[in-house]
């Protein structure tokens, strides 16, 4: 086990050694070919097929002087144009200079069922209970049953590595979840996970709703356990994926802030960046994602699906989560923010599929730094008190 | 007939002129009783002079659905106007429909290895160049935020920012990274407040003194180990004051009004928890009045003083990584709204905490501009020693 650990060491030493080679002028070709490294040098393989994880640096390895190479190499975010993004320069290197302890546990693959390539939708398809407050210019609002955030979209039906989304990320506040006051009993666990993530789609939930399903994303998951009819000890961890199910990674508290960059790194390979910047511990991942399109990116707070009525489960009741510094990229290097008042924009509102009104809504802005880069959301209606019926 | 008609036109619109006229006047004579109340309403003693609180309500009772003389009777904040401005009513709404507990117990002062009474320099408002577009920056030794500015010299019931409110994220407080106990106590303080100022402290250094407050105060000790986590609230000629304990993760809505030239009142919820409490608070003591200005309305995170190791007492601030604040507000006499995006050169002045050795930032804070989260949300940031390695005194 040693052996191959030292074995696949020298091999990514020499993939990166023989690209570091080519890379020293054109700008694009190394940008391609350091994406390239994101997924050729996670050769460390999980207890989940399809998603493997990337060698330990050496010891004093710094990324926040490291080499593009290198960062690829070792699974750390790739570093922002310092002067064409300084704001996100300065987020990265923050985080870089935290990010202390590497997490190497065992994941945990968790809820949901996969509803298949083939059933899965582009946005915007979906009639809406909030047409009246669409504006003809701006963001369009729409509803939904289990998301609540902000989705930029483009028309893409594969995928282009000049105008696909390839980049996502946030930081995001990890607040205590908990069951709605006064819920009298439950029946299933109350869930909610904030991610940023690239490509969602809408599937059929049944012959009346839709619900929305993740593509490739990262972000914290808490979850309010459910036993005889009482709400337990509420637990947190991160968590990411490809489509369902999810896996999880390592425990979160709540009070902490939690960092999420999501990459595709071509049309069919995904990379995972977790890192909680309180406690400083980190964890990266490739995934393989076949089917991905980049035609959005999203900053949403989501309850994943299914109970055993194939429902999405309650949503956990969790106050207000604050996103921050919510940016995307596309391949061709254009910069995106979750305040984007394009008419491509989706504003989406968590409503009750049982009539119960909304659940969870988003405060977006739309000019400086925090109009820009800062979503609020509010937990609402019956999941905030009472319960929604299931 | 036409003309008849315009005169009956015109005797209409003369007698709903009037009409109008007399029910704004009706309307503002109402708000002044209503606002009245929430002074004289307070009448249960704390054991802090000066500091009162309310009755219980009855069971039962729904604020949601109260009248206005109930909210004020009972001490929850006034209902905001749903049509002139529905994003706060929504936040208004939401924070009463969650208030559950009522907490009534002991108000501790804030005191040794914690501070806070504040120190007795000369008070002025930062004396700083204007920016010509934007807010202006301001170093200081102890806060990080956005305060708003009018050029009020005494108390006015129209100009005078007399309401303030935000919700924050109670964050994870400890340590700077890697310091190893290298400092015995830390702190750090978020805070909305109404009448912060500023005077100039040691090195010529700019020193934040907090005004009529409400927030979060948080604290970490090395030995023993421990942390604590409280809403606070406090005018800080008389002292800043500890109430119920919040956890890291929970969310707290705080609201501070101005009454009078004399009297203001805090409204402090856990939207967490349900746990709340509101207090009246007198800025006179002993006869002795010191007169609210409505001067400034600020969103601040600062470090305690005056009996720490700082060149004017300042503690070394806590490490909380970010704090996060949502739809702050705040509003005039007059009903005009502000809010901590406030792009004004002539209000609004955006503060950076420094080091001791006032040479590196310790606190950040990123503002907006426009849209709802551009005008209400900020961001704060620790940075520098604060975050990592310690800050050498």
């Amino acid at each position: 086990m040693h052996a191959q650990d030292k074995f696949a060491k020298l091999k990514v030493l020499a993939i990166a050694g023989s690209l570091l080679l080519s890379l020293t002028t054109l700008a694009p070709a190394e940008n391609d070919a350091v994406r390239a490294i994101y997924a050729s040098a996670a050769n460390v393989p999980t207890n989940i097929p399809d998603i493997r994880t990337y060698a330990e640096p050496p010891k004093g390895f710094n990324p926040v002087t490291a080499g593009d190479v290198e960062l690829a190499t070792y699974g750390f975010p790739p570093r922002p144009d310092k002067q064409a993004n300084p704001d996100g320069y300065a987020s990265w290197a923050q985080a870089m200079a935290s990010a202390k302890i590497r997490w190497n546990g065992e994941l945990k693959a968790v809820a949901g069922t996969e509803n298949g390539s083939a059933e899965r939708r582009t946005l915007p398809a979906f009639s809406s209970p909030l047409p009246a407050d669409t504006p003809p210019n701006g963001p369009q609002y729409q509803s939904n049953v289990n998301a609540a955030g902000v989705i930029l979209t483009n028309k893409l039906t594969k995928w282009n590595a000049k105008v696909s989304f390839d980049q996502v990320e946030s930081i995001m506040s990890v607040s205590k979840a908990q069951a709605p006051s006064s819920y009298g009993s439950c029946t299933y666990d109350y869930k909610e996970f904030s991610f940023a993530g690239i490509d969602s789609s809408y599937a059929s939930l049944n012959s009346t709703f839709d619900t929305l399903t993740p593509g490739l994303q990262g972000g914290v998951y808490g979850d309010v356990p459910c036993s005889g009819g009482t709400a337990g000890t509420p637990f947190y961890y991160a968590e990411f994926g490809w489509m369902y199910p999810l896996s999880r990674g390592f425990a979160v508290n709540p009070g902490d802030v939690f960092w999420a960059f999501v990459q595709a790194s071509g049309g069919a390979n995904g990379y995972v960046y977790l890192e909680d910047l309180t406690t400083q511990v980190y964890a990266s991942y490739s995934i393989s994602t076949p089917g991905i399109v980049g035609h959005n990116v999203d900053w949403l707070v989501f309850t994943p699906c299914c109970t055993a009525a194939s429902d999405p489960f309650p949503l956990a009741n969790t106050a207000a989560i604050f996103f921050d510094e919510a940016s995307a990229l596309t391949g061709g290097g254009g910069l995106f923010d979750a305040g984007s008042q394009a008419t491509s924009t989706l504003i989406l509102t968590m409503f009750d599929e049982g009539g119960g009104g909304e659940t969870e809504y988003v405060f977006q802005g739309s000019g400086g730094y925090e109009g820009k880069y800062a979503l609020n959301f509010h937990t609402t209606g019956c999941a905030s008190e009472g319960g929604c019926t299931p | 007939m036409q003309t008849r008609d315009k005169f009956m036109r015109l005797a209409l619109l003369a007698v709903s002129a009037s009409l109008l006229l007399s029910l704004s006047t009706l309307a503002a004579a109402q708000s002044d009783a209503v606002r009245a109340l929430y002074v004289s309403a307070a009448s249960v003693p704390t054991n802090i002079p000066g500091v009162h609180t309310y009755a219980e309500p009855p069971k039962g009772f729904n604020p949601v659905n109260a009248t206005d003389s109930e909210l004020a009777i009972y001490g929850f904040p006034a209902r905001p106007d749903k049509q002139a401005d529905p994003d706060r009513y929504a936040g208004w709404e939401r924070a009463m429909k969650a208030a559950k507990m009522r907490w009534n117990g002991e108000l501790k002062v804030l005191s040794s290895g914690g501070q806070e009474l504040i120190s007795s320099g000369s008070s002025q408002l930062a004396e700083t160049a204007r920016a010509e577009t934007g807010p202006s920056e301001l170093s200081t030794t102890n806060a990080s935020g956005v305060v708003l500015s009018n050029t009020q010299t005494a108390w006015s019931s129209t100009k005078s920012f007399n309401l303030i409110l935000a919700e924050f994220s109670v964050p994870v407080t400890q340590f700077p990274f890697n310091s190893n106990c290298s400092q015995d106590y830390a702190n750090e303080f978020t805070f909305i407040g109404i009448d912060d100022s500023f005077y100039v402290g040691a090195n010529n250094a700019e020193v934040f003194k907090p005004g009529m407050v409400a927030g979060i105060q948080t604290a970490v000790w090395c030995n023993p180990n421990q942390t604590t986590y409280q809403a606070a609230f406090g005018w800080a000629p008389l002292a800043l004051l500890a109430t119920f304990a919040v956890d890291p993760g929970d969310v707290l809505w705080a609201e501070v009004q101005i009454q009078d030239a004399n009297d203001g009142y805090v409204y402090l919820e856990d939207l967490t928890t349900g746990t709340l409490e509101s207090y009246a608070i007198s800025t006179c003591e002993a006869g002795v009045c010191t007169n609210l200005r409505g001067r400034t309305a600020g969103w601040t995170v600062s470090r305690g003083c005056c009996e720490g190791p700082g060149p004017n007492g300042e503690w070394p601030l806590a490490n909380t990584t970010h704090i996060f604040v949502g739809i702050g507000e705040a509003e005039n006499g007059a009903g005009k709204l502000f809010w901590p995006g406030s792009q004004s050169p002539a209000m609004a002045e955006v503060l950076y905490m420094l080091d001791d050795g006032l040479d590196q930032s310790i606190e950040t804070v990123s503002q907006g501009s426009s849209g709802p989260e551009g005008s209400g949300a900020l961001l704060f940031s620790t940075t520098g020693c604060a975050q990592s390695g310690g800050c050498t005194p």
